[in-house]
C-alpha cells in the first residue's frame, strides 16, 4: 500500500516532466569513498550557509556612509557620531535578537568557505587532478577561489569599522599604485577621492550581495555540472581502473551522508560563533582616516597579500614626470597576478612539457610526480612566508624577537624557503619510490609473490 | 541523536523568547542560542551519518563513457554548424560578414563608456589637501586650536587644518598631520627647512607614503614614527626619513609658526603630494 501511495506522487509530478528514467539513472550514480572528496562539498555547504546568513543580514544592513548618532543598547558608543552602516551592524550585534550569532556564523563560514577552497585545490593539484579531461574544472575552481577572496574582503569592509576601513585605504594605494591607469581606476572605483562620498558602500554592498555570489553561483552550477558529467577521478586500487567508478550510490547512501556532512558544517558554525568572538566592530570603533590600532591584521585569506606588502623593500622609480611605487605595485598587484598566473596555466604547461595529451580518470600519488609535488608544496611554501609576514608585528611581540631582524629574516625566507623545500621534496618523493621498490624486491624475495605497483599482491611467475 | 537535534531546536526558540537580551550586551544570549542551534544541527548531523552507516552497504561501480564524442559524431555536428553559416550565405556575402562583426564589436562600447561617471577626472584633485598658509591646527581630541604649550616634551598629536576636521570626508582624510615636541636641540632641519619648525614643535603628514595608513605610533625614546599597517619607520629629527619598512618616502612636513596669541598656524601649504604615490605624480 505504500508503495502504491508512492507511485501516485511520483506520477504527479513524473506525469508532467517524464523524468523516472533519468531520476532511476541519477539515483544509483556512484561516488567515491575516499574522505578527500569530502572537501568540494565543504566549501559548497558554506557557500549555502553563506547565502542563507547573508540574505538574513540584509534585512538590516544600511549600506551608507551617512553620519548617525548611535541610539542602540551598547552603552560605551551611545551617542557616538557614526555612518549609517556602522550603527546597522552594531544595531545586529546587540539589538536583532540571535543577530551576533547570525553575523558571526556568516563571518566564520566566509573564512571556512575560502578554506575549504584552498584545501580542495591542493587535494585536486597533488593527486593529478586537473589533467585531461578536467583542466576545464580547474579553470573554473580557480575563478571561484579568486572571487570567493574578493567577496570575502567586500563583506569585510562593509561595516565601517576602524579595522576594515584601514583595509580600505590600503586596497585604495594598491589601485593607485598600478602605472597609467591607477588613478583612474581608484577614483573611480571609490567614486572620487579617498574616501570619496560613501558610493564606495553602495558598490561594494551590490558587490557583495549580487554581482560576487551570481557569479559564484554560476561557476558553482558549471564545476558541478562538468564533475557530473565527467564523473569523479579515484585513487586506482583493487578494481578501480580507467574505465569504472566504484564507491556508493549517491541515493541512499552518500546523499544521506552528505547531508549530515552539511549539518555537521552549520553545527561546527553555529558553536564558533557562540564561543569564538569574530571581528567585534564594536572593539574597533568607526572608522576614521586619520586613526589606526595597533595590530593591525586582515582576515587569514588575506594575510599572504598583506605580508608580500610587509616584505617589500622601498623601491620607487620617477621618471619623465611620473612614479612608480614598486614599494606597492610589485606585492600587491605583480606578485597576485604571477601567483594565480602560474595556478591558472599549470596544467597546461604540464601537459606541454610531459607530452601526456591522453585523458585520465585514475589519480596519482604525490610522491609519483616529484616535480609537480615540489612545485606545489615551494608555492604553499611560498603562500606560508607571506602569510607569517603579514602578522610580523604581532609575531615578535608575542615571542620577544626584534621586529626588524625578523622582517629582514623573512625577507631571506621568502626567496629561500621555497627553493629549499622544492630540493628537499623532489628528493623525499624519489626516496619513497625507492623505499618502495626496496620494500617489493625484499617482499617477494622472501614471500614468492609480487607486489605492483598499485599495492596488487600477485603470485610471482 | 534526533531527539537531541530537537532539544537543540527548543533550547534555541526558548533562548529567543527568554532570555533577556540587557544581560552582558545579548553576549549571554548569543551563547543560549548558539548552542541550541549547534545541538540541533549536531545532532541531524551524527544522526544521518550514523543512519547512512547502519543501511546496508551497496557497493556500487559504474561503467566511464568516452570523455568524446565518437569522430562520426564529431563530424556531423561540425558539419551542421559549418553548414548553417553557408546557408545564412555569410561566407561570400562578405561586406555582410565584415558589417556584422564590427557591429557586434561596437556593441559594448555604450555599456563601457556608461562607466566614466563612476567618480570625478582624477586630475587636479589627486592629493589635494586643506592646507593653505595661516590656517590653525585643530587638536583632533578636543577640537581646539593647538597651543604651543598643550605638548610636552615627546608627546605628539594629532591635527587638522581650520575648517576641514571631519578626517572621514574626502580631502580632509588626506590632511591629518601629526604634531611633535622633540626635546631641545634634536631636531635636524633639512637644508632650507630652517624655519619650518615652532619651538621644537614639527608638524608632519600622518598618511603613510607607502600604503595611505595613518602613522600613529611614536617612539619617545628612539623618536622613530611607525606606522601600524606596514611596520615602515621614520626618524622625525631627520626629515621624517625611512630608516625601515617598505616606504619609499620621506613624510612630508607641514611648516609651521606660533602666532602672537600662542597659537600653531601653518607657514605654507605642503610642498608636495601626500600620501602614497600615483602615475601623475611628478
Amino acid at each position: 500500500m505504500r508503495r502504491a501511495r508512492w507511485r501516485r506522487a511520483f506520477d504527479t509530478v513524473d506525469a508532467r516532466l517524464h523524468i523516472a528514467g533519468p531520476v532511476h539513472k541519477q539515483a544509483k550514480k556512484v561516488f567515491p569513498d575516499h574522505w578527500s572528496f569530502m572537501l568540494g562539498e565543504l566549501a559548497l555547504y558554506n557557500f549555502l550557509i553563506l547565502v542563507v546568513t547573508g540574505t538574513y543580514l540584509a534585512f538590516f544592513f544600511h549600506a551608507s556612509d551617512t553620519p548617525v548618532a548611535y541610539k542602540g543598547s551598547y552603552l560605551p558608543l551611545r551617542n557616538v557620531r557614526v555612518s549609517e552602516a556602522y550603527s546597522s551592524v552594531l544595531h545586529i550585534s546587540f539589538d536583532v535578537r540571535g543577530g551576533l550569532l547570525i553575523r558571526q556564523i556568516h563571518h566564520w563560514a566566509a573564512l571556512l568557505f575560502v578554506g575549504a577552497i584552498l584545501v580542495h585545490a591542493c587535494r585536486v593539484f597533488f593527486t593529478g587532478a586537473f589533467r585531461r579531461p578536467r583542466d576545464i574544472n580547474w579553470v573554473v575552481g580557480l575563478a571561484m577561489l579568486m572571487l570567493s577572496i574578493a567577496e570575502g574582503f567586500a563583506g569585510y569592509s562593509l561595516p565601517d569599522d576602524l579595522l576594515s576601513g584601514t583595509g580600505l585605504r590600503i586596497a585604495y594605494s594598491i589601485l593607485e599604485s598600478i602605472p597609467i591607469v591607477g588613478s583612474y581606476v581608484a577614483v573611480f572605483f571609490f567614486g572620487g577621492q579617498f574616501p570619496g562620498d560613501g558610493e564606495i558602500f553602495t558598490r561594494l554592498f551590490i558587490i557583495h550581495v549580487f554581482l560576487l555570489p551570481l557569479m559564484l553561483l554560476g561557476l558553482i552550477g558549471a564545476h558541478l555540472l562538468i564533475v557530473w558529467r565527467q564523473k569523479h577521478t579515484q585513487f586506482a586500487g583493487k578494481e578501480k581502473t580507467e574505465q569504472n567508478v566504484v564507491g556508493s550510490h549517491l541515493y541512499p547512501g552518500y546523499a544521506v551522508k552528505s547531508l549530515g556532512l552539511f549539518f555537521g558544517v552549520f553545527s561546527l558554525l553555529s558553536f564558533l560563533a557562540s564561543y569564538a568572538q569574530i571581528n567585534p566592530i564594536w572593539l574597533y570603533g568607526p572608522y576614521d582616516p586619520s586613526t589606526v590600532s595597533a595590530g593591525s591584521q586582515p582576515d587569514w585569506y588575506m594575510l599572504w597579500l598583506e605580508g608580500s606588502l610587509r616584505l617589500m623593500p622601498p623601491l620607487s622609480s620617477r621618471f619623465a614626470g611620473h612614479t612608480i611605487d614598486w614599494n606597492v605595485f610589485f606585492p600587491a598587484v605583480i606578485v597576485p597576478l604571477l601567483l594565480f598566473g602560474s595556478m591558472l596555466v599549470y596544467p597546461f604547461l604540464e601537459r606541454w612539457i610531459t607530452r601526456d595529451r591522453a585523458q585520465h580518470n585514475l589519480l596519482d600519488r604525490p610522491r609519483d610526480h616529484p616535480v609537480r609535488t615540489a612545485f606545489g608544496v615551494a608555492t604553499l611554501v611560498y603562500y606560508a612566508v607571506l602569510s607569517i609576514a603579514g602578522a610580523n608585528d604581532l609575531i615578535p611581540l608575542t615571542f620577544g624577537l626584534d621586529m626588524m631582524a625578523f622582517t629582514r629574516a623573512l625577507q631571506v625566507a621568502v626567496i629561500a624557503l621555497p627553493i629549499l623545500s622544492f630540493v628537499i621534496t623532489h628528493r623525499w618523493c624519489l626516496r619513497l619510490q625507492l623505499n618502495e621498490v626496496a620494500d617489493r624486491v625484499m617482499f617477494a624475495a622472501t614471500s614468492g609473490v609480487t607486489v605492483t605497483h598499485d599495492g596488487y599482491v600477485v603470485p610471482r611467475g | 541523536m534526533f531527539l537531541v537535534s530537537a532539544a537543540g531546536t527548543v533550547l534555541f526558540i526558548a533562548a529567543y523568547l527568554f532570555v533577556g537580551r540587557q544581560a552582558q550586551l545579548g553576549l549571554t544570549q548569543n551563547e543560549l542560542l548558539g548552542t541550541g542551534l549547534g545541538v540541533a544541527m549536531g545532532g541531524m548531523c551524527v544522526g544521518l551519518v550514523l543512519l547512512a552507516k547502519s543501511a546496508v552497504a551497496t557497493h556500487g561501480e559504474e561503467e566511464r563513457e568516452s570523455h568524446s564524442s565518437p569522430p562520426s559524431e564529431q563530424r556531423q555536428t561540425v558539419g551542421l554548424l559549418s553548414r548553417g553559416i553557408d546557408q545564412l550565405g555569410l561566407r561570400e556575402r562578405t561586406f555582410l560578414r565584415r558589417s556584422l562583426i564590427a557591429a557586434v564589436g561596437l556593441l559594448p562600447l555604450p555599456f563601457i563608456l556608461g562607466l566614466r561617471d563612476l567618480g570625478p577626472r582624477p586630475r587636479g584633485i589627486l592629493r589635494a589637501d586643506a592646507w593653505r598658509p595661516e590656517l590653525l591646527l585643530i587638536d583632533q581630541t578636543s577640537g581646539q586650536p593647538l597651543h604651543v604649550g598643550d605638548l610636552d616634551i615627546g608627546s605628539i598629536t594629532t591635527v587638522m587644518p581650520e575648517g576641514s576636521t571631519d578626517a572621514t570626508r574626502p580631502v580632509a582624510a588626506e590632511s591629518a598631520v601629526v604634531v611633535i615636541r622633540l626635546p631641545p636641540g634634536v631636531n635636524r632641519p633639512l637644508p632650507g627647512r630652517e624655519d619650518w619648525a615652532a619651538d621644537d614643535l614639527v608638524a608632519y603628514s600622518k598618511i603613510c607614503t607607502h600604503a595611505g595608513c595613518p602613522v600613529g605610533l611614536y617612539e619617545q625614546q628612539t623618536h622613530n614614527l611607525l606606522c601600524p599597517c606596514h611596520q615602515s619607520t621614520f626618524f622625525v629629527p631627520d626629515g621624517c626619513a625611512v630608516i625601515f619598512g617598505p616606504a619609499a618616502r620621506p613624510l612630508p612636513q607641514l611648516p609651521i609658526y606660533v602666532d602672537d596669541r600662542g597659537y600653531l598656524r601653518a607657514r605654507a601649504s605642503f610642498d608636495q603630494p601626500l600620501g602614497p604615490s600615483y602615475w601623475e605624480r611628478s
